[in-house]
């Protein structure tokens, strides 16, 4: 077990899409305790963070990256851009509202983790975002 | 082990440049990084990232000088740069991303729950990621 992290820049900024996408590889969990979001462009915005309600396909991927830089590389990727889109998640674990400002933001903090099982996935979801892109990062255990 | 930290200003505020160096020495120490705070001087838009640059700076030409928290310990042998006559090239990845307002002030703190270990001889840039301001730097290290 490890704590790995990632930050990216998210792509698809259009209202009911997924932001960015943690995906888990096929033998190994993940454990997240960190999700931030930060507005990088000032457009009143709505977000989620929540189990997506079906499977994704991504077509670009980000790998973890280890916080101590001699353990192993990570199994887990976040997507920002898909080529089967996530759909909506039923329910959210965490929903955050930002005015119209750049750098306006929130760090959402899971003391025991929000578990993701082996090929599944969690996502920061575009519940209103009206094109803002925004920057974000996760950190979970694996 | 010994806690120590820091607060600088760095001066580097050009796109895709680094804006500061933590540097781990060949042997002896690794600094693992606790928290790092970043606050706009001036007030402008700032895009910051963290993360290993593809290769280190070259030749340091402006150095933090660190301290421990706790005076009876030995001072740290890892370096903080803000300057270089060659500049760590861009990271590939970045552990966090973050965009701040065009407020003097706003501020983002990063937390690492088991601390960001940097092995010997490696670093970890704060990397510019738009013209940025002019900014004050706090670090928390184990060290």
């Amino acid at each position: 077990m490890a704590i790995y992290s990632v930050a990216v820049r998210t792509q698809i900024a259009n209202t009911a899409n997924a932001g960015a996408t943690l995906l888990t590889g096929s033998t190994i969990r993940a454990v997240v305790f960190e999700a931030g979001w930060t507005l990088a462009t000032a457009n009143a915005t709505v977000i989620g963070f929540g189990h997506p309600g079906a499977g994704t396909t991504p077509a670009t991927n980000s790998a973890g990256q280890p916080e101590d830089m001699a353990g192993p590389t990570s199994t887990v990727n976040v997507a920002v851009t898909w080529t089967t889109y996530p759909t909506a998640p039923a329910n959210f674990f965490r929903r955050a509202s930002f005015p119209n400002t750049v750098g306006a933001g929130i760090i959402w903090t899971f003391p025991r983790g929000v578990t993701v099982p082996t090929s599944n996935s969690i996502c920061f979801y575009n519940i209103n975002t009206l094109g803002a892109n925004s920057d974000c990062w996760l950190v979970w255990d694996e | 082990m010994a806690f120590t930290s820091i607060g600088f200003r760095t001066t580097n505020t050009t796109s895709s440049n680094a804006a500061c160096e933590i540097i781990a020495p060949a042997s002896y120490n690794m600094p693992t990084i606790l928290e790092i705070s970043i606050t706009p001087v001036n007030g402008a838009n700032c895009v910051f990232g963290l993360g290993v640059p593809a290769t280190r700076g070259g030749n340091p030409t402006a150095n933090v000088i660190l301290d421990t928290d706790d005076f009876s310990f030995p001072n740290n042998t890892f370096q903080i740069a803000t300057g270089w006559t060659v500049g760590p090239a861009a990271p590939t990845n970045f552990f966090r991303r973050t965009t701040w307002s065009n407020t003097v002030g706003s501020i983002w703190q990063w937390t690492f729950r088991n601390g960001l270990i940097i092995t010997p001889n490696n670093s970890v840039v704060i990397w510019n990621l738009a013209t940025n301001d002019v900014v004050d730097v706090s670090i928390a290290f184990d060290a």
